[in-house]
């Protein structure tokens, strides 16, 4: 595998940047033609999108606009392998990055891609902001905290990533002060700015199932003036983590043609003509990538216009041809060869729309580590027919102790996720639409979307994370009041007075029932992106593992605890 | 009225293939014996065992009720039970309700929140949760495997009605079956280029074995009618053909054939 290739040196940064300023007017004039054409089509039905944006693009505009402390051209950090916005360089079409406990396997698909003039890598808005700015190779797709504090000290805060407009704890914070980031800094967290009431698809303004109240506002945005509830363009602020934009074959592949969250059939893309899954995002407000590149040009990068619709079938195919996993992990060796085969090439192979219980399994590429000495403890019912189990893996004479007890370990935790049942309690959009409260099943029930992990359908569920009393407490983030109206079906499980720092699907449907729902996303790459959950709740995979442990009364040992972890990271 | 035998009967059958690949549609029919009819509003109760078990009391006896269809009870809400008793053996330490149907009410009973101990009970047989409680009058669906889409049926055609049956007061398609049966209505509608679809949305009371008397919400009949007609739409049935109609009166209690009027009815004429 090649290692990504820059140019780094200090000295050509100067007739760097004016090549750069030349090819960006000319980009621009090109754009800007192009852009003309599509000035006041921020909801034209070529793109369909959720009816949200044009109050968001509102606040976005709003918000300061690019100065000079935003500098796309800072040096490159060689070591962290960080992407900066415009510049000149290539992705190769495989490549490998250092994380936390090995390295992360990077494929592009269609062959390198040169990075300069790239839309994905190029900024669409004023802020100096691409997609990679929050979308990094090396962080899975994603960003993560690690990353992100040490881009402040890089560029003293002057990365486009720390932009006001959401890399702020509120855009009206001075933008030079690091405690005024403090949400990004310390948690991984992008402001997420929804207009309340929630908008139709149409951009009228809906009326909702419930009241809500600030009750505890850390960053002062939901009661500001300028940015909050009360302000001319009501809006609320919530903090949620980027999603990886990698494997994206999987989730935007329908698993059959019905909602089973809804009941309803799921809708036709009248651009492709296909069924759309409705599974990206964490509240599933866009229906298309087409859809969330124009959200985000507008509302992360502060665009004027609308991308054209060149760019953004340049930034649909790039992101329908990366691949991200894990390749590697530091005590257990390569995941890509000898007796497993996973990595990035497994995600390319599979086949997406495949429900895990009928196909093989959650992630068949892990099959090879799986033996009945390893699992020879594991004594639990298993609902799920099996076939016998070789004694010893392929290779594992060659293996060293250190190598031999993680991949047992892995292959534990692999099949405890998958056959190892506990009771899921009281989960709204899961336990109720017929499964039962509580329903015994192992968590690939819920994460049965085979090669990632995540709900074959729209994915949406309030687990807890965000709302009281199964949340953490989170003192950094807004909480809220949410109050049920009499004639609205309630929370199923909280009532009609509900406490919570996201409302989630809630803000985008106004129904009581959503509100803490939050759609589930990949368990790929996930040692390259701490922290995790929507809300960054979880800074570690143990944390995920211990929030569940609680959350259902899984009575995990500290071997299981641990044993989930590793199998976690070896994705 | 009569009534087929749910797929629980054929569950041992199925526990091996485990929903793959297998119609859910049972070919006996029984009719339910009115002394054996039973409907109560109750709490669920959860048993603990291997496989899931689901109970619950009327009085001090207790019942099996799971319902191996889309449905399932919901531990802080109190379920309406209409069922059969069955002569059958007692699973869980319950008395096996066979066909039995399960509604979830809608307002929240937290103190319907009892989860027993395995206490040495076995497992009940595996349910293929993609089941359905087959009635007379359906036509034959085709084998599906979840997820799957359904090829357009062959001619020759005639004029044909699907029957979708919901739980008291709701208006939600659950996965599985139900949903096969609006698919394979719609793909019949496309295929045979139906000239006029006619979906009529009906409502049902309950009467429990109390006397009392349960009455659905007034618009339920409208919103199945509406549910199903634009699920037909959504699935490439011409919308011009479609007609939508519904009850305005509920059909009275019985005490046991009450489920079967929870329903809407999609007319295809050609």
């Amino acid at each position: 595998m090649k290692t990504p290739r820059r140019r780094s040196a200090r000295s050509s940064i100067v007739r760097f940047r004016i090549r750069m300023s030349i090819m960006t007017a000319a980009v621009l004039c090109l754009s800007l033609a192009a852009l003309s054409r599509t000035r006041d089509a921020r909801q034209d039905s070529a793109v369909q999108s959720g009816g949200q944006v044009t109050a968001q693009h509102e606040q976005a505009m709003a918000s300061p606009k690019p100065s000079q402390t935003y500098d796309s051209g800072l040096p490159l950090d060689e070591k962290s392998g960080y992407w900066a916005t415009g510049q000149k360089g290539e992705l190769p079409s495989s490549a490998l990055y250092a994380d936390a406990t090995g390295a992360l396997g990077i494929v592009n698909l269609s062959g390198p891609i040169e990075t300069l003039g790239h839309p994905f890598f190029t900024p669409l808005g004023t802020n100096g902001r691409a997609c990679v700015t929050c979308h990094q190779p090396g962080n899975g797709m994603s960003i993560s905290v690690e990353t992100l504090r040490r881009r402040w000290a890089e560029t003293s805060g002057r990365d486009p990533v720390f932009a006001v407009v959401d890399g702020a704890n509120c855009p009206d914070l001075p933008p030079e002060q690091a405690s005024s980031h403090t949400l990004l800094l310390q948690h991984g967290l992008f402001r997420i700015y929804l207009p309340w009431p929630p908008r139709a698809a149409d951009g009228s303004s809906m009326n909702p199932e419930f009241a809500i109240q600030v009750v505890r506002d850390p960053t002062g945005c939901n009661t500001s003036t300028k940015y909050g509830l009360k302000s001319s363009n009501p809006m609320i602020s919530v903090f949620r983590r980027p999603r990886p934009v990698a494997n994206m074959k999987y989730p935007m592949s329908p698993f059959g043609l019905w909602s089973p969250k809804t009941g309803e059939v799921l809708p036709i893309d009248p651009e492709t003509k296909k069924r759309q899954n409705l599974n990206i995002l964490a509240d599933n407000r866009q229906p298309t990538l087409e859809a969330q590149a124009v959200d985000a040009a507008f509302n992360h990068e502060q665009a004027a216009d609308k991308p054209s619709r060149e760019t953004l079938q340049q930034l649909v195919a790039f992101e329908m041809q990366i691949y991200t996993a894990q390749s590697m992990d530091s005590r257990g060796g390569s995941l890509t060869t000898g007796a497993i085969k996973a990595g990035p090439q497994a995600l390319i192979d599979g086949m997406p729309g495949m429900l895990a219980d009928y196909n093989g399994g959650s992630f068949p590429e892990l099959d090879g580590w799986l033996t009945s000495t390893a699992l020879s403890s594991q004594k639990w019912d298993r609902n799920t027919p099996r076939p016998d189990l070789p004694v010893m893996r392929e290779g594992a004479d060659k293996e060293t102790p250190a190598e031999t007890a993680f991949r047992d370990s892995v292959a534990r935790g692999y099949e405890m996720f998958r056959s190892r049942d506990i009771l899921i309690r009281n989960v709204s959009n899961y336990n109720t639409i017929g499964l039962g409260n509580p329903y015994k099943q192992p968590c690939a029930n819920c994460h049965n979307m085979q090669r990632t992990g995540m709900d074959s359908s729209p994915g949406f569920m309030d687990l807890g994370t965000t709302n009281l009393p199964t949340a953490d407490p989170l003192p950094w983030l807004p909480l809220f009041k949410v109050t049920c109206k009499a004639t609205a079906t309630p929370h199923p499980f909280l009532g009609r007075v509900i406490y919570t720092h996201d409302p989630g699907r809630a803000l985008i449907t106004g129904r009581c029932v959503d509100v803490g729902s939050i759609n589930m996303q990949q368990f790929r790459g996930l040692a390259a992106r701490a922290p995790y959950f929507s809300n960054g709740s979880a800074k570690t995979l143990r944390d995920i593992v211990v929030f569940y442990n609680r959350r259902f009364d899984m009575k995990y040992s500290e071997r299981d605890i641990q044993d989930m972890v590793n199998f976690l990271s070896a994705l | 009225m009569k009534k087929y035998l749910p797929l629980l009967l054929l569950a041992p059958l199925l526990a091996t293939a485990h929903a793959q690949f297998v119609s859910t549609m049972p070919d006996k029919v029984m009719p339910i014996d009115p002394k054996a009819a039973r409907s109560f509003v109750s709490c669920p109760i959860f048993r603990n065992t291997e496989r899931q078990c689901w109970l619950a009391k009327e009085g001090s006896t207790l019942y099996y009720i799971d319902p191996g269809t889309g449905y399932r009870p919901q531990l802080g809400f109190r379920v309406l039970v209409e069922g059969e008793v069955s002569p059958g053996p007692k699973i869980g330490g319950g008395i096996v309700l066979n066909p039995v149907h399960v509604s979830v009410l809608a307002e929240r009973a937290p103190e319907c929140n009892t989860i027993l101990p395995a206490d040495g009970f076995a497992s009940p047989p595996a349910i293929n949760n993609f089941g359905y409680v087959k009635h007379a009058d359906d036509p034959p669906l085709p084998k599906f495997k979840p997820g799957e889409v359904l090829p357009l049926p062959a001619p020759p055609y005639n004029d044909l009605h699907y029957t979708v049956y919901f739980p008291y007061n709701r208006a939600f398609l659950p996965e599985g079956t139900t949903e096969v049966i609006v698919e394979s209505a719609a793909a019949y509608i496309r295929a045979s280029e139906a000239r006029h679809v006619h979906v009529v949305g009906y409502a049902g009371d309950a009467l429990l074995d109390n006397k009392r008397v349960m009455h659905e919400r007034k618009t339920v009949a409208e919103e199945r009618a509406n549910l199903v007609a634009n699920a037909l739409k959504q699935l490439g049935a011409d919308p011009g053909v479609i007609t939508v109609d519904w009850q305005a009166e509920a059909a009275p209690g019985d005490g046991v054939h009450d489920p079967d009027h929870r329903k809407a009815v999609i007319d295809i004429h050609l």
